[in-house]
């Protein structure tokens, strides 16, 4: 047992850390460089700084550069990594001095600390949100997929690309997000608030998953109680954990709370709606949108704010119901699930990046329908590929894919007691179908599932080999990474009130993006040819939206 | 890129290519490794299992990929090799094996199990054995031919290039042997007697020269050479006098090319830490036949490995050579089921190592000693694992020469 998990832990750091040789996000590229500096350009700002200044405008924190957009635990999180930083080479955090530092010690230092917070959160996390899920007898869970299923939770590449490659601190707000999560399936409700609190403190986009949250929180409160003080019951139980987070809430604003002023300059940092609905090209529907209506011409920012609210919450709102009428942790995680994937594809300002918020509760839920999962989260890495791409980190992506679907491969060859099904196709290699759970009505769909995996793959194959060899058409520079987001737009279908259903399709765009790019390598596209192809390209991504609206 | 005179050139291009080449080349190690596999094991289980541990070799992983060398398709024809004389296709094992030996002449340390067993059996059980050795022997002269043939007229400039002499005794990092330990020896000796070090005797400096030791006598090329033949010699009578018998002959083979290659890298002169890595690779290959196998090979695995440490001194390699050994012995640990096997000394000794990682890393800059004693972390993981390589040899030789013994032990366990 303990070897078991020395193991799983030294696996996923292992990978982490080579993944940490990597370039990191605008290394070497003034003036702006990337997500890189800004963690390092906050840590400066806060370690310097009286506590009041974080968020404020002044002569020594210019909020044009990388000015902290995060919430407070996250400023303090950049506090204590700061001051470790400060003590190492002051160099490191200089105030104005140490903008754009390249510097091999500082890399290695910054890529530590991400690290040390995938050994004593994320990765202890997430493997005791697999042990409690497999315990919880929900399906048949073999040996071999417990296996399976912690090794997809531990190494998926997408967080380990962004985290330790393009380098971000996700991990910790995920980790806090699934110990939320575990100590919710625990039946610990307070401390699971506490936690979910701390995580959305950390990042403000785990408000993706805060609406279930509180649903589930809610319906708990008022149904295991006896007949004649239910509602009071229920009352004074919601008031505790109503208290809790606003108690924590307090703790972690208090520095701010002088002044309602400067409560709303944190909140203006944190809720950016100047900078438009979305920023680069994003797997969801607004960017896909964009092609056929230019949204940001017809459209001012606070129009299209209420517009992506009412869109978010219409779709979260029938799985919420689901959610409040069965409220079980499985419920949860489907309800988690979809809400996460409202937000990514309908809210404003969503960033390639929050796709990760979907993949938490699509890896928690992964031994209930593996393949899907697991089709899931390969669509999901890939849709960052462009922001991959930009930070040189094309080839760990390959790499790191390679390694997890051989990993996966390997797992499913374990022995196990469970019979197997007799016919497998060779064209399986990654012989997927073996970890299927076996139930005899729905085999039709599981094979759609099974192909659709394999197709996909094949298409995401050649999308990557037109991406880095074939030159994009001069008058259409983005059509590569427009094509992959839309390629990786999901659709969710909400769980409906009454079943539960939950069902990704995937819009795939691969065939209109081939036959677009031989036409143009063809003809020397005139500028009728290119209104053609337009056309021709947009039809089909109506696609999506249609979907949307079933 | 190829000009000679662009010493030290490197861009990222450049990078990539030589990388991307010591992938490449480690395909002929993947089809060695296969190849063994088919001879020596049944059975998906010790398949995939056997498959692991030669292809996952840490050591293997450090040397080629991080570090930088071509090892990988060195050994993948040395087990081609093997399994060709596994499956007693004899002429093409000595192929293989000529070949090798002119790719890098470190193999000849191996030669002398490879003669005497082909000889052994290959000419002496043959019909006519003067034609099977005439046989052999223009098959290994033609390989001579091919590879020396265009440096014919400078072979004594060659033979200087091969045979360095002129090294001294250790590397500049000290390769967990015997001399680490003798050299320690010395020093403690001279710290005991008190003796004057005044010829610069500084022999953890980093430099690569002749030394000479203080106290204990100093040591020559020849004295190590002897030494190797003698602590040979047993192994090599043992594989001429051992009845042929086709199950067990093989794994009696391979143990006495691990012997010749553990022997050689104890007593040689000048030996490099990466030389551990041809004590490994032929050790990995039993790793499913017996226990006891197994348990050497988890013990050799993890010694010899940490001894490669010194080779990746980069600060942002550290985690990633210890996470690596980490996972590999853990997984080989969990997968082999040598739990019951592994002797408690040998497990407290294995705990060691973090110890001995936490004073290079941590420790030392703690007890400020790091100015003081800049070399003491390299001597002390010398020292350490050359106190395991001792033993494994030891345990090892004496398990090869009575078999017997070993057996009887671990059934009365």
């Amino acid at each position: 047992m303990y070897a078991k998990i020395v193991l799983a832990v030294s696996i996923g750091m292992l990978i982490r850390s080579i993944i940490s040789l990597h370039p990191y996000s605008g290394q070497n590229t003034p003036p702006m460089y990337g997500d890189f500096e800004a963690q390092r350009h906050w840590q400066e700002v806060v370690v310097n700084l009286p506590i009041s200044d974080w968020y404020r405008n002044t002569s020594d924190n210019d909020l044009m550069y990388w000015g902290l957009d995060y919430p407070p635990l996250s400023a303090y999180h950049s506090f204590i990594v700061g001051q470790v930083a400060k003590f190492i080479n002051p160099k490191f955090v200089t105030l104005h001095e140490s903008r754009g530092l390249t510097d091999d010690s500082h890399k290695h230092f910054m890529r530590t600390s991400v690290l040390v917070a995938d050994l004593l959160l994320y990765i202890p996390a997430m493997l005791i949100c697999c042990q409690l899920i497999s315990q919880k007898n929900w399906f048949k869970i073999d040996e071999r997929l417990s296996t399976l299923y912690t090794a997809v939770a531990v190494l998926y590449p997408g967080q380990i690309l962004i985290d330790n490659g393009h380098f971000q601190y996700n991990n910790i707000s995920l980790g806090l997000a699934a110990a939320a999560i575990i100590f919710l399936l625990r039946n610990q409700n307070v401390i699971s608030a506490i936690f979910f609190t701390l995580s959305l403190n950390y990042k403000q986009m785990e408000l993706y998953h805060a609406l279930p949250f509180f649903v589930y929180l809610l319906a708990t409160c008022f149904k295991e109680s006896s007949r004649k003080l239910v509602f009071i019951d229920g009352l004074l139980r919601l008031i505790k954990i109503g208290g809790v987070v606003i108690l924590t809430f307090i703790v972690l604003w208090f520095p701010w709370f002088e002044s309602i002023k400067d409560v709303l300059q944190v909140l203006h940092r944190i809720f950016p709606l100047a900078r438009g609905v979305f920023e680069d090209k994003v797997s969801n529907v607004w960017c896909i949108v964009n092609v056929v209506i230019p949204l940001r011409d017809n459209f001012p920012n606070e129009r299209m704010a209420v517009i992506c609210l009412t869109c978010t919450l219409g779709s979260i709102l029938p799985s919420l119901i689901h959610l409040f009428r069965n409220s079980n942790p499985k419920t949860f995680l489907l309800s988690l699930i979809n809400s996460s994937l409202a937000f990514f594809l309908f809210s404003f300002q969503v960033h390639e990046k929050s796709i990760l918020l979907a993949t938490l509760p699509v890896m928690l839920y992964f031994p209930m329908d593996p393949l899907l999962c697991l089709w899931f989260l390969q669509i999901a890495t890939f849709s960052m590929i462009p922001l991959l791409v930009r930070d040189k980190l094309l080839l760990a992506f390959i790499a790191l894919n390679a390694f997890y679907l051989l990993l996966i491969k390997l797992l499913t060859e374990l022995p196990t007691k469970r019979k197997e099904k007799t016919l497998e196709s060779k064209l399986d290699i990654f012989k997927l179908s073996r970890i299927q759970p076996i139930h005899s009505k729905s085999s039709f769909f599981d094979n759609c599932k099974l192909w659709g995996f394999y197709l996909s793959l094949c298409g995401q194959i050649i999308l990557l080999i037109s991406l880095t060899f074939v030159p994009p058409p001069q008058h259409l520079p983005h059509i590569f990474p427009l094509l992959i987001s839309a390629f990786s737009c999901e659709v969710v279908d909400e769980s409906d009130g009454c079943g539960g259903k939950f069902s990704t399709i995937i819009v795939s765009e691969q065939f209109t993006g081939k036959s677009l790019l031989q036409r143009h390598r063809l003809v020397n596209a005139a500028l009728s040819e290119e209104l053609k192809t337009i056309h021709a390209f947009s039809q089909k991504t109506f696609t999506p939206e249609q979907w949307a609206q079933r | 890129m190829l000009e000679v005179k662009n010493l030290n050139y490197a861009n990222d291009m450049t990078i990539t290519f030589m990388r991307l080449s010591v992938i490449i080349s480690d395909i002929v190690y993947a089809f060695g490794v296969k190849s063994c596999i088919d001879v020596l094991c049944s059975g998906s289980l010790k398949r995939n299992f056997l498959t692991y541990v030669l292809l996952g070799n840490v050591g293997l992983f450090f040397v080629d990929h991080i570090h930088f060398q071509y090892n990988g398709i060195m050994f993948g024809i040395l087990l081609l090799s093997i399994s060709k004389m596994c499956h007693e296709k004899y002429l093409q094992s000595a192929f293989f094996f000529a070949m090798l030996l002119h790719m890098k002449h470190i193999f000849i340390y191996v030669s002398p199990a490879y003669i005497v067993y082909l000889l052994k059996c290959y000419c002496i059980r043959s019909e006519s054995p003067l034609r099977s050795l005439i046989k052999l022997g223009s098959i290994v002269i033609a390989v001579t031919i091919t590879s020396f043939g265009p440096f014919y007229n400078q072979m004594p400039q060659v033979i200087a290039r091969l045979f360095p002499f002129k090294r001294g005794l250790c590397h500049a990092y000290w390769a967990p042997n015997f001399w680490t330990l003798y050299n320690v020896m010395d020093k403690a000796a001279s710290k005991v007697f008190a003796v004057e070090a005044e010829k610069s005797a500084m022999n953890t400096g980093g430099l690569v020269q002749e030394f000479h030791h203080l106290v204990l006598p100093s040591i020559k090329p020849i004295t190590t050479f002897i030494l190797t033949f003698l602590a040979i010699l047993p192994c090599i009578l043992k594989l001429v006098f051992i009845k042929f018998d086709k199950q067990s002959t093989h794994r009696q083979f391979i143990q006495s090319i691990v012997l010749c290659a553990c022997t050689s890298f104890m007593f040689g002169w000048h030996v490099h830490e990466k030389a551990i890595l041809m004590v490994l690779i032929p050790l990995s290959l039993l790793s499913t036949s017996t226990k006891n196998d197994a348990t050497a090979t988890f013990f050799l695995s993890l010694v010899g490995s940490y001894s490669l440490f010194p080779l990746l001194f980069n600060a942002e390699l550290t985690m990633v050579k210890a996470l690596f050994l980490i996972s590999f012995i853990t997984l080989f640990y969990i997968q082999s089921g040598i739990r019951r096997n592994l002797k408690i000394y040998e497990f407290i000794y294995g705990c060691g190592f973090i110890f001995v990682f936490w004073y290079e890393q941590q420790l030392q800059y703690i007890f400020a000693l790091n100015e003081r004693l800049p070399f003491l972390p390299l001597l002390i993981t010398s020292v350490y694992c050359s106190i395991g390589v001792t033993y494994f040899w030891l345990i090892y030789y004496f398990s090869f020469l009575f078999p017997g013994e070993s057996l009887r032990r671990q059934k009365i366990k």
